[in-house]
C-alpha cells in the first residue's frame, strides 16, 4: 500500500489497490484544475444477478454515446463494493477512460442518499461537462436528487442526445404527441437521463484500458424498507411476440372485450396506451410508452391508438406494426407497416367473425 | 398531523380532441391524475384534528383544480399564481414550491404528491422539492396507512413490493391510485366555496424574481419539431374489402416482417 | 317583392365530380341504428350542393326514388333506402366559417359536419382554416370569448344536416328549446335540383301559402293544421298561420328538400353545476322535479332516472363492465335527479332551498354529486348515455335466444298538466302488462324514455302494446309518440294516430308541390306514393 495522500479521494487515504498515481500527476493528467469543466461522466449501473457485477444494458449504451461525442474523456461512475472494481474493465471496453469507483459494502443495493452524496461530491471535484443517467427507476430518483444538491437543471426521459461544440441537445418527447423538444441547460454539468434503449449497443472494444479511481465513502444515513416481498408476477409484455394494444379509440368497453377475446384466440398479450389506464379499463402494468413498457414484439396490432410520441417510444421498436384508425391523420398510421383506416368496433366484430368461422371450418 | 399536497394542474386528454394525439389549446384543464391519487391518499389518511393543506403552482386557471381539492376534502389551499413563476422549468419549479413550504408550512409532517404530471412527464420536481427541503423521499407508491403516528407506505420496484416506515418529514409521491374518480357532493361544493384558497404571488415568499420562472430555469427549450415517420407503410380502407382482415390476420400468424 | 315569395335557382347539372358506388359497396349505406336494412341499386356522394343538386335533378328526371343519407344515426330507419339510389352527403362535412350579426354569432357548416365537431372548434378555439363570413367575425369572437351552440342531441356524432331535418332536441332542450330555434339560415335543394336559399325572419306564409319562384311561379298550400309546438314533438311537416319558410325544412325528415348548408346561432357560454341528487323513490324524484320546474331562475335541465335504471346502472358496475369509474350511490335503493344551474350568485340560496327539500323528501344534499370541471360533466354526460347502452346489451343477450327480439322503447312527451296524469298512466299500464321497465331521460320538457326489458317474445308482444296504448293515451292527452327521434319509415303509425285523414293529406299535397314526381326520400315520414 502507498502511503501519499490523494486528495481526489476525500478520505486523504491510501488507494486500495486502486489508483496508485500522485495528486499531482492526476491532476495533471486530466486537466482537474481547469477552469473549463470538460469530460462527460456516466452514472454505471451494475447488475449483480450472476454473482458477477456487470454493466446493465443502458450503462453501455450510455457510455457508448458519450464516447461518440467528440473527443472528451468518458468518466464513469459506479457504486459497489471491492468487487464492483471488476466491472470497471467491462466499462473501459464500451468507452470509459476513467472509472471512479465509489466504494462500500453496502452499495450492491441502491442508497438514493448515499449515491446523491457520493455522485455529488465526485462530480465537484472532476467537474465535467456533462452528467448523464440511465431514466431507470433508481436514475429518475438519483438524477433530480443529485441536481437540486448542485443547483443545476436536468433534462428527464431524453430519446436522444448530440454534442455541438460542448453544448448537450437534449431532445425529449414533450405533451402533445407528435412533438420532439431539444433542450439546452445553461448550467454545467449539463444533466440528462436517458431512456434505456434510446441507443443502439456499442462495439466492444476488447483491451481497451483506462484507469480506476477509488473513492470510499461511508454510506449516509437513508431509509429502508420495513419489509421487501415478492410482487405477483404481472404482465410480461417485454418477451410477447405478438401484442395487440389498445388506445382511446376503441370507444367503448364491449370492444375491449371483443379485443381481449381475439387476443386470447390468437395468443396475444394485451397492452394499452396510458388512455386507457386513466380510464380504469385495464391495469398500469400494460402500459406501452415512455411511462409504461418498451415492448419490440414481432407484430404490435394497434387498435385505436393515435400514436402520440409518448406511446411510439414504447413501442417503435415493433418489428412489424399495424394501425387500425379511422382518423387518416393519426400519427400511428405514419409508423405503421400497414395501416387500416376504419372503425375499430368494426374491424374487432368482422375480425373475430372471421375467428370463429374458421374454427367453425375446422370442426 | 399535518399533510402538504403539492398538485398541478395539467390539460384535459381525456375529452374529444385529443384522440388524434394533439395539445387541445386553451381547453378544459383538470387535476393531473396522480395528483388525483394523491389527493385521494391524503384525504384517506386525514383524522380528526388533521389538516390537508393544498399548493399549487399554476396559472389562474389551477384554481379550479385547488377547489377540487377543497371539496373532495382538503382544507386549505395555496395557490402560487405570479405572472414571475411563468415558464418555469423543474428547477425554478421545485425551488418555488420548497420556498412556500419552508416559508409558509415549515410545521408539516408529511408532504404528498403526484409523482408526475400528465404534460411534462418529467417526475423530477418530487425529488427535487425533497432535495431542497431536505427529508427524505419514497416514489412509487400505491398504498398508504397509519400505524401509531408514523406512516407506512407501499411501492413496488424491480418485482418487489417494498413497505416503508416514515417518521414525520418526509415526501411521498403517489403514482397509482384507484380509478373511480370520487365526485363531491353539493354540500362539498358548497362547503369548499368557504375554505381559504390563499393566492401567494412572488413577494409574499423569499424568492427572487432571477430565481423563479423563466429567469430562474436552468433549461431552455432550443426548438421543437415534428417526428417524421421512418416507414414505408400500406394503407387499407377496411369499408373496401375484407383483404384488411386477410393482410392483419397473415401478418399476425406469420409474426414475421 | 311579396313577403312569401320563395326565390330558386338551378345549377347546370354537372355530375362529373360526383362519386357513385355500385355492387357490394353499397352495403355499408343500408342500416342505421334502428338496425333495419333496406337495399338500393346505387350511391351517389357529392363534394358540393352542385354535385347534389346534379344527382336529384338526374334522379327526378329518371323518376328513381332518393334517399338522403349523412351518417346514419337515426333510430327510425329515415336514412335506410327502399331501394333506388342513395345520396350519401358524406363528402360534405366541413365547418365553413364564424359569422356575425345583430343577434350575435353564429356558424356554417355543411350537412355532414357533426355536432362533435363545432364543439371541438368553440370548446378549445381551433379556428384555424374557418373563413370570416362577416368582417373579422373570428377575432371578434375570440375577443368575446367562448362560445357555443346550446343544442345537445345525446348523439354527438350524428350529422347537424340531419339534426335539422328532424329538428333534434337534447337534455338542455328545456331551456334552449329544439334545433328549430337555433337555424339562422339554410339552403335546401328540391327534388328537381332548385336550390332555395332562406334565411330566417325574411320569407313568410300569407294566407297559408307561399309562391315558390323558379322558372315560373308556383303556389305552395301549407298544411291548413296548427302544428303542436306545446309538447317537444318531432312528427309532422311544422305548419302555422304566417310561418317563416325556413321552417317547412326544419323537421320535416328531408322530404321537401335536402339541406346543403346551415347556419346555427352560438350564445356565450357559461360556467354550470351539473348535479344529480339522490332520492329515496320515483315519487319523492318527481316531487323534486316539480319543485325545480316551478323555481324562478330553474335549471338548464332536468333529467330523471328511476329506481329500477339505478338498480341496472349498480348491478352492472358490480358486474364490473359499464359504469366502471363511477364512485358508489350515496344513497341507495334510489332514484336520481340531474339538473344543471349556472354557476352564479343565485346559486347558494337555491340550494339551501334545494337542500331542505331533499330533507322532507327523506335524503340531503350529502346524497348528491355534482360537477363543474368539464371533464366531470362529461362524466354525468356518460352516465347518463349509458342506460340505453346498458338496456341495449340486456336485450342484445336476450336476442341470443330470440333473433326477432329489437330493442323498445318510447319517445313520448305531454304537455306540462297532463304531465302527472301520464305518469299515473305509465305506471298503471306498466303494472298491469308485468313487464320490466327503466325509466330515464328528460322529466323537464314530461320527456322520459320509457325502456322495456323483455324476456322472451310473448313480452316483446306485451311491450309492443304497451308502447301502442301509451301512445295513444299521450295523443289524447295533447301529447307527442315521437317526441325527438322523428318518425322515419317506422313510426309512420304514430303519425296517423297524430294527425287526420285530410291533415296528412295536406302534408301529402305539399310535398307533391315541391317533388312532383315524389322521389326524395319517399316512404319516410309519409307512405310512399305518387
Amino acid at each position: 500500500m502507498k502511503d501519499d495522500s490523494c486528495s481526489t479521494c476525500p478520505t486523504k487515504s491510501s488507494c486500495a489497490g486502486g489508483c496508485q498515481r500522485s495528486e499531482a500527476e492526476l491532476a495533471e493528467m486530466y486537466d482537474l484544475e481547469a477552469d473549463m469543466s470538460e469530460g462527460h461522466m456516466i452514472w454505471v449501473e451494475l447488475d449483480y444477478t450472476e454473482g458477477n457485477p456487470t454493466l446493465k444494458d443502458v450503462s453501455k449504451q450510455l457510455l457508448g454515446k458519450a464516447r461518440s461525442f467528440d473527443d472528451q474523456r468518458v468518466i464513469g461512475i459506479l457504486f459497489g463494493p471491492e468487487s464492483a472494481r471488476n466491472a470497471a474493465r467491462e466499462a473501459f471496453s464500451y468507452g470509459a477512460d476513467t472509472i471512479y469507483h465509489v466504494r462500500h459494502n453496502s452499495f450492491t443495493d441502491f442508497h438514493l442518499e448515499s449515491f446523491t452524496a457520493g455522485l455529488t461530491a465526485v462530480v465537484e471535484r472532476v467537474k465535467p461537462n456533462t452528467l448523464i443517467l440511465a431514466a431507470s427507476d433508481e436514475g429518475r430518483e438519483l438524477g433530480p436528487r443529485t441536481a437540486a444538491r448542485m443547483g443545476v437543471g436536468i433534462t428527464a426521459d431524453c430519446t436522444d442526445l448530440e454534442m455541438d461544440k460542448g453544448v448537450l441537445r437534449m431532445t425529449r418527447p414533450t405533451f402533445g404527441g407528435k412533438l420532439m423538444a431539444t433542450i439546452l441547460s445553461n448550467t454545467r454539468p449539463q444533466m440528462a437521463t436517458v431512456r434505456p434503449g434510446a441507443f443502439p449497443l456499442p462495439e466492444v472494444e476488447e483491451g481497451r484500458r483506462g484507469t480506476v479511481i477509488n473513492w470510499p465513502m461511508n454510506p449516509a444515513p437513508s431509509i429502508e424498507p420495513l419489509e421487501s416481498v415478492a410482487a405477483e408476477e404481472g404482465a410480461c409484455l417485454t418477451d410477447a411476440e405478438l401484442i395487440i394494444s389498445v388506445g382511446g379509440g376503441i370507444g367503448n368497453l364491449r370492444n375491449l372485450e371483443m379485443a381481449k377475446e381475439i387476443a386470447d384466440k390468437l395468443g396475444a398479450e394485451m397492452a394499452c396506451s396510458r388512455n386507457v389506464v386513466e380510464k380504469g379499463w385495464m391495469e398500469q402494468d400494460r402500459q406501452v410508452g415512455q411511462t409504461g413498457n418498451v415492448v419490440k414484439p414481432k407484430v404490435y396490432l394497434a387498435l385505436g391508438i393515435s400514436g402520440a410520441v409518448q406511446h411510439q417510444t414504447g413501442m417503435s421498436g415493433s418489428q412489424r406494426i399495424i394501425a387500425i384508425n379511422n382518423d387518416p391523420d393519426a400519427a400511428i398510421h405514419q409508423i405503421a407497416n400497414v395501416s387500416i383506416i376504419g372503425d375499430v368496433g368494426e374491424f374487432l366484430q368482422r375480425l373475430l367473425k372471421r375467428l370463429d368461422e374458421e374454427k367453425a371450418a375446422e370442426i | 398531523m399535518r399533510i402538504l399536497l403539492l398538485v398541478k394542474q395539467v390539460p384535459d386528454v381525456s375529452v374529444s380532441g385529443m384522440e388524434d394525439g394533439k395539445v387541445p389549446r386553451g381547453g378544459p384543464s383538470v387535476l393531473n391524475p396522480q395528483c388525483e391519487y394523491a389527493l385521494d391518499a391524503a384525504i384517506g389518511l386525514k383524522e380528526d384534528g388533521d389538516e390537508v393543506v393544498a399548493v399549487c403552482m399554476g396559472p389562474p386557471s389551477a384554481r379550479e383544480s385547488l377547489f377540487r381539492c377543497l371539496e373532495l376534502g382538503a382544507d386549505r389551499a395555496y395557490h402560487l399564481c405570479d405572472p414571475d413563476f411563468a415558464g418555469s422549468d423543474v428547477w425554478a419549479t421545485a425551488k418555488t414550491l420548497a420556498r412556500l413550504v419552508t416559508d409558509k408550512e415549515s410545521d408539516f409532517d408529511y408532504i404528498l404528491c403526484g409523482q408526475r404530471a400528465a404534460d411534462g412527464e418529467t417526475g423530477q420536481v418530487p425529488s427535487m422539492v425533497a432535495e431542497l427541503i431536505g427529508i427524505p423521499q419514497v416514489v412509487g407508491c400505491y398504498r398508504f396507512s397509519r400505524e401509531k403516528g408514523s406512516l407506512h407506505v407501499w411501492r413496488e420496484r424491480s418485482g418487489w413490493i417494498e413497505r416503508f416506515e416514515l417518521e414525520p418529514k418526509a415526501l411521498v409521491a403517489v403514482e397509482k391510485g384507484c380509478n373511480v374518480h370520487r365526485l363531491p357532493s353539493i354540500s362539498d361544493f358548497l362547503g369548499a366555496r368557504k375554505k381559504d384558497l390563499m393566492t401567494i404571488s412572488r413577494t409574499d415568499i423569499s424568492i427572487e424574481r432571477e430565481e423563479c420562472g423563466l429567469n430562474g430555469s436552468h433549461t431552455v427549450v432550443k426548438k421543437v419539431h415534428v417526428l417524421t415517420s421512418s416507414r414505408e407503410g400500406i394503407k387499407l380502407h377496411l369499408d373496401d374489402t375484407s383483404f384488411a382482415i386477410d393482410t392483419v390476420l397473415e401478418a399476425v400468424r406469420r409474426r414475421e416482417p | 317583392m311579396t313577403r312569401n315569395k320563395l326565390v330558386g335557382n338551378k345549377p347546370t347539372p354537372d355530375l362529373s365530380k360526383v362519386k357513385v358506388l355500385e355492387g357490394n359497396a353499397v352495403s355499408a349505406y343500408l342500416q342505421d341504428e334502428s338496425k333495419l336494412t333496406g337495399f338500393a341499386e346505387r350511391v351517389f356522394i357529392p363534394c358540393d350542393e352542385n354535385g347534389m343538386s346534379s344527382v336529384l335533378n338526374h334522379a327526378t328526371e329518371k323518376k328513381v326514388p332518393v334517399t338522403v343519407s349523412a351518417r346514419r344515426t337515426g333510430v327510425v330507419g329515415g336514412a335506410v333506402p327502399e331501394g333506388g339510389w342513395i345520396l350519401s352527403l358524406e363528402g360534405m362535412d366541413k365547418v365553413v366559417g364564424i359569422g356575425e350579426d345583430d343577434n350575435g354569432f353564429y356558424i356554417q357548416v355543411e350537412p355532414n359536419a357533426t355536432l362533435r365537431q363545432i364543439d371541438d372548434i368553440l370548446r378549445y378555439g381551433r379556428y384555424e382554416g374557418l373563413e370570416d363570413l362577416t368582417p373579422n367575425a373570428i377575432s371578434r369572437l375570440k375577443k368575446e370569448g367562448r362560445h357555443f351552440y346550446p343544442v345537445d342531441p345525446t348523439e354527438s356524432n350524428a350529422s347537424l344536416g340531419a339534426n335539422a331535418a328532424c329538428n333534434s332536441s337534447g337534455s338542455r332542450s328545456y331551456r334552449y328549446g329544439p334545433t328549430r330555434d337555433w337555424i339562422r339560415r339554410l339552403r335546401a335543394v328540391l327534388a328537381d335540383g332548385t336550390v332555395l336559399d332562406i334565411q330566417r325572419g325574411r320569407v313568410f306564409a300569407e294566407n297559408g301559402t307561399f309562391i315558390l319562384d323558379y322558372d315560373g311561379e308556383e303556389v305552395v298550400d301549407i298544411p291548413a293544421y296548427e302544428f303542436n309546438s306545446g309538447v317537444k314533438n318531432s312528427a309532422g311537416i311544422f305548419s302555422t298561420e304566417g310561418m317563416d319558410a325556413i321552417d317547412l325544412f326544419i323537421g320535416s325528415e328531408g322530404i321537401l328538400g335536402a339541406i346543403s348548408l346551415l347556419e346555427l346561432r352560438l350564445i356565450p357560454w357559461r360556467p354550470v353545476l351539473s348535479c344529480m341528487a339522490f332520492v329515496p323513490d320515483d315519487d319523492a324524484a318527481l316531487m323534486l322535479i316539480d319543485h325545480l320546474k316551478n323555481l324562478d331562475h330553474g335549471p338548464e335541465l332536468i333529467e330523471f332516472i328511476d329506481e329500477n335504471g339505478i338498480r341496472m346502472i349498480k348491478g352492472e358496475r358490480e358486474e364490473g363492465c359499464l359504469f366502471s369509474n363511477m364512485p358508489e350511490f350515496p344513497l341507495f335503493p334510489a332514484a336520481a335527479v340531474m339538473f344543471d344551474f349556472q354557476l352564479d350568485d343565485s346559486l347558494e340560496p337555491m340550494m339551501e332551498e334545494i337542500g331542505s327539500l331533499l330533507e322532507t323528501l327523506g335524503s340531503s344534499l350529502d346524497n348528491t354529486w355534482c360537477a363543474h370541471e368539464e371533464r366531470e360533466r362529461e362524466r354525468f354526460r356518460s352516465f347518463r348515455h349509458a342506460i340505453p347502452e346498458a338496456v341495449f346489451s340486456y336485450i342484445a343477450s336476450r336476442k341470443l335466444h330470440h333473433p326477432e327480439m329489437h330493442k323498445m322503447g318510447t319517445d313520448i312527451s305531454v304537455p306540462d298538466e297532463s304531465s302527472a296524469e301520464m305518469m299515473g298512466y305509465y305506471r298503471k299500464m306498466i303494472a298491469a302488462s308485468g313487464l320490466r321497465t327503466v325509466m330515464f331521460g328528460h322529466l323537464g320538457d314530461n320527456h322520459p324514455h320509457l325502456e322495456l326489458l323483455m324476456e322472451d317474445m310473448e313480452d316483446y308482444e306485451k311491450a309492443d302494446r304497451l308502447c301502442h296504448n301509451l301512445a295513444e293515451k299521450a295523443v289524447s292527452l295533447g301529447g307527442c309518440p315521437s317526441a325527438e327521434h322523428g318518425v322515419g319509415r317506422l313510426k309512420r303509425r304514430y303519425l296517423e294516430m297524430m294527425y287526420d285523414e285530410v291533415q296528412i293529406q295536406d302534408m301529402k299535397r305539399l310535398k307533391r308541390q315541391f317533388d312532383r314526381r315524389g322521389v326524395l326520400n319517399s316512404g319516410v315520414l309519409l307512405e310512399a306514393g305518387r
